[in-house]
């Protein structure tokens, strides 16, 4: 089992109600191939950078679930047959987050060893402020 | 390379071609993962004609480089963000 996030990007021409409808049945298709689907994020009408077969507009939706390759082989396959999807991605999240705990750990470990510098040398310092006194 | 160095002005003279040293704002942000959707991120990493700049140009760390690399070609598969642009 991984994490896995699918965008896909619609056309722009179809009714809320269709819209939504696709939403629906592609997250059918992920739970029919026991995965669990994390969040689907609707990001709505946007422009796109380039006009892809004559059409400037297109409609986002990010699906995040946790899976195995079943689910996205069959996801994959389904979403290139469907005529109403212009463009679509799956990318595997497992390493990201992995990334993330360790970047997260390494400004925990930053801000940790103030603490301890100042525990160790508290002993010193009482000692060196009578040397200056004599100096 | 040697204009990417910083040096101290000398003898009272000006160095007029004194120039920051240049970093990775990545490493310095400690940020490990780049998000292929965050374009406004992504937009500061393209040339005019939307090509990918070098890491000679942005101060990029090879490691992160890579990952910029992978995250503008996803953005630009998906039309966040443009191939080429006048």
């Amino acid at each position: 089992m991984s994490f896995y996030e699918a965008l896909i990007l619609t056309v722009p021409h179809l009714t809320d109600e269709e819209q939504d409808q696709i939403a629906v049945s592609y997250t059918a298709v992920i739970e029919g191939k026991k995965a669990t689907i994390r969040n689907v994020d609707k990001w709505g009408k946007r422009v796109l950078a380039y006009p892809i077969n004559k059409i400037n507009e297109g409609v986002y939706t990010l699906i995040e679930f946790t899976g195995d390759g079943k689910a996205v082989t069959e996801l994959d396959r389904k979403l290139r047959i469907d005529e109403n999807v212009m463009r679509h991605i799956v990318v595997n999240q497992d390493h990201d987050i992995k990334f993330k705990e360790r970047a997260e750990a390494r400004t925990k470990k930053k801000q940790r060893p103030v603490k301890v510098e100042k525990a160790a040398p508290a002993a010193e310092t009482p000692a060196d402020p009578k040397t200056e006194e004599e100096a | 390379m040697a204009t990417q160095r910083s040096r101290a002005p000398r003898d009272g003279k000006r160095n007029f071609f004194y120039k920051k040293k240049k970093y990775c704002k990545f490493c310095a942000g400690n940020i490990d993962v780049i998000d292929y959707k965050d374009t406004n991120l992504l937009r500061n990493y393209i040339l005019e004609g939307s090509m990918i700049a070098p890491s000679r140009a942005t101060g990029t760390c090879a490691k992160h480089q890579r990952k910029l690399q992978t995250a503008i070609k996803r953005a630009r598969v998906m039309a966040l963000l443009p191939y080429i642009s006048e």
